[in-house]
């Protein structure tokens, strides 16, 4: 599990009445940090939040600052982006699903056993991972915390045959994604469910991802613009742990893979669109184990939105200047030359990803706020835990552990996120 | 029962984003075939609950020690560890959080947590803590280095880096020069072994690998400051914690 460590054992050691996850996480402060920092700074600053999603930090980020500047991406910006966050849902699923979900339903201990237990399917989970992470370092110019992309745009572009060679790899990689697919669907999940509300971008052109308005479904389905997401949801400080929790209007929320897919289900690309017909997945679904094959879905569905991408960015792409080159240097200026404030959001891999910033007339960073999917969802997953409790009650405190934590990183919590 | 030879290895994680991590596990098979050379006893990233150990060969830390309780480990690991080698900018330089030590740190907290009581040190590198062995620089740490540390390390030997500036390998690589393009760039006095990776698409380097032995920060400190202000370069040197080592190298002349 991403961040960790004690957010387990404290609900290990048998404390699961309360249902509190307890985070021991050092705090790092970043929007503290950022506050006097040129806002130049603040892509390069947030992507170091989590080693897994820095490309989502990084376009967050950069999306909050261009709406503050009023700066409007190319097209070709816009998908070349696209891509990189697609490439990057994808190779988190991939490791989340694999490599740190799996074991919990195959009764073996670790991800390392279950390597030699699964050789083919270890096989598509690397062969798929490494794929994406050559597509952003391909991109970015580097797959952990990439580089290339700023304020504006891209400082440099890569070569039209790059992004064919990888558009090349588009059979097998789907090849391996359903080999991940048939091995998640072929688990017996335990029915859990619980209603709650379902929050993620939505978009009328596609499944959202890269942009979207802010869509609320619970009994009803509620419309906002992503810059107001702090306006309803508010981030509460909690004295047992330094990672902040999310609440809207008080109530708990989800976002995640099976939020986006109960949210835009009839978005998906066809082959993700008919696996999810066959997965029977109710609407909503509120299982929250079935996140796990909802992130074998998007896989499929951000491998075909990827070929799209590919193939016409292959035969497309030309040379164009960065937007922001001459403002993402240290004491650029601010090209409005006011105070200006900026939001936005995208779809990390576990969900909406909120980025705000405030700056001064001379481009300095005067307020930051980043509500990250984990600080988001960590109520839920106490509420979650409440309702499963009294199902696993009467297993041996051994076993009841094993359940529990099976059910936490069903949400692929990242405690290095919630606790920037 | 049958005597095991491999090596115990140990590869925990302080407070950081753990993307050395990935970097780690990024090398695929690579990574793998690593594993099957030694007896790998505590890797909290992919095993929740690990068999603890009185002794290991070798531990890899990284992540800076930012709680009481990340420094308590660290002391305990160190003592249980032949050779305890640190893994990236968090560990070695003290990573981008050390920021705050330039700023005031009550209001910083202030402006994340309105009552919350969170521990809030002045963050210091891994070696402040404890004796270490070896450093594995960078944020996030390049592959390359990875593997080729830990193949010499399981045969006995201590990798030495070569000691050589960022410029070398991005005049080798013919990138373009920003420093003369008029940016604040920290390629000359930084240690190589990256391959210019952010040159190459048009990053100034802002050191997170640190410096190399005989670096001239003087030189280049001089050269800056009749275009910048201390100002704009002390943020450029403080976003990856080499702010103090330059200073420290800059008092030494």
């Amino acid at each position: 599990m991403e961040g960790h460590t004690d957010f387990v054992a404290e609900i290990l050691k048998g404390k699961v009445d309360s249902a509190k996850l307890i985070t021991t996480e050092g705090a790092r402060l970043i929007e503290g940090i950022l506050i006097g920092r040129h806002f130049s700074e603040a892509p390069i600053i947030t992507a170091r939040i989590c080693g897994i999603c820095p490309v989502v930090h990084k376009l967050s980020s950069i999306k909050a600052i261009e709406n503050a500047f009023k700066i409007k991406p190319t097209r070709q910006t816009v998908k070349l982006r696209k891509v990189l966050e697609l490439a990057q849902i994808i190779h988190s699923h991939a490791l989340h699903l694999f490599f740190l979900s799996l074991p919990d339903f195959f009764g073996v201990e670790n991800d390392l056993i279950l390597v030699k237990k699964y050789p083919k399917e270890t096989k598509s989970a690397l062969a798929i991972r490494e794929w994406a992470l050559k597509a952003i370092e391909t991109i970015g110019g580097r797959a952990v915390h990439p580089i290339a992309c700023e304020v504006g745009g891209f400082k440099v572009l890569p070569q039209r045959g790059e992004l064919r060679n990888l558009a090349n790899q588009f059979e097998p990689m789907l090849k391996n994604a359903l080999t991940l697919v048939n091995l998640t669907l072929k688990i017996k999940y335990p029915k859990l469910k619980r209603k709650t509300i379902f929050i993620s971008l939505a978009n009328k052109d596609e499944y959202a991802i890269y942009d979207g308005d802010l869509k609320i479904l619970s009994d009803t389905v509620k419309i906002i613009k992503a810059k107001d997401f702090n306006r309803d949801i508010k981030e509460i400080e909690e004295p047992y742990r330094a990672a902040k929790s999310a609440t809207l209007k008080g109530e708990p929320f989800m976002v995640g893979a099976l939020a986006r897919i109960n949210n835009n289900r009839e978005k998906l690309n066809p082959l993700a669109k008919g696996i999810l017909k066959g997965a029977h997945f109710k609407d909503p679904e509120y299982n929250v184990f079935l996140n796990i094959p909802a992130q074998a879905i998007e896989i499929v569905h951000c491998l075909e939105e990827l070929s799209g991408l590919l193939n016409d960015l292959s035969s497309t792409l030309e040379p164009e200047k960065s937007l922001g080159s001459k403002l993402n240097v240290i004491g650029g200026a601010n090209p409005l030359g006011r105070e200006v404030v900026g939001a936005d959001a995208v779809e990390a891999p576990r969900g909406t990803l909120y980025h705000h910033y405030k700056i001064d007339k001379n481009g300095y960073i005067k307020e930051c706020t980043i509500i990250t999917p984990t600080v988001s969802y960590l109520k839920n997953l106490e509420e979650d835990i409440k309702a499963y409790l009294p199902q696993v009650m009467n297993l041996n405190p051994q076993k009841r552990s094993l359940k529990i934590r099976a059910l936490i990183r069903a949400y692929d919590p990242c405690i290095s996120c919630a606790t920037h | 029962m049958k005597k095991n030879k491999k090596p115990k290895v140990a590869i925990i994680s302080l407070t950081s984003c753990e993307g050395c991590q990935f970097v780690m596990l990024d090398q695929g098979k690579k990574f793998l075939d690593i594993l099957k050379k030694v007896d790998l006893e505590e890797f909290r990233l992919v095993e929740d609950e690990p068999m603890f150990s009185d002794h290991y060969d070798i531990c890899i830390v990284e992540g800076n020690p930012v709680t009481r309780e990340n420094i308590k480990f660290l002391k305990e690991m160190r003592l249980r560890s032949k050779i305890l080698v640190v893994l990236g900018n968090c560990a070695a330089l003290g990573g981008v959080w050390e920021i705050k030590n330039y700023g005031d740190k009550k209001k910083i907290i202030r402006s994340v947590y309105k009552k919350m009581k969170v521990e809030n040190p002045d963050i210091k590198e891994v070696d402040n803590f404890v004796k270490v062995d070896l450093t594995i620089p960078g944020c996030p740490i390049t592959g390359e280095d990875f593997l080729e540390t830990i193949h010499q390390l399981l045969q006995g030997k201590i990798r030495r880096l070569p000691q050589n500036p960022v410029c070398w390998e991005c005049q080798m690589n013919g990138y373009e020069c920003l420093l003369q393009k008029g940016e604040i760039c920290l390629g000359p006095i930084t240690l190589a072994g990256c391959d210019a990776v952010c040159l190459k698409s048009k990053q100034a380097c802002w050191g997170c690998r640190g410096l190399f032995e005989g670096a001239k920060a003087e030189n280049l400190m001089n050269y800056l400051l009749q275009n910048f202000t201390r100002e704009q370069i002390n943020h450029v040197m403080e976003v990856f914690g080499c702010r103090d080592s330059i200073n420290k190298a800059l008092e030494k002349k």
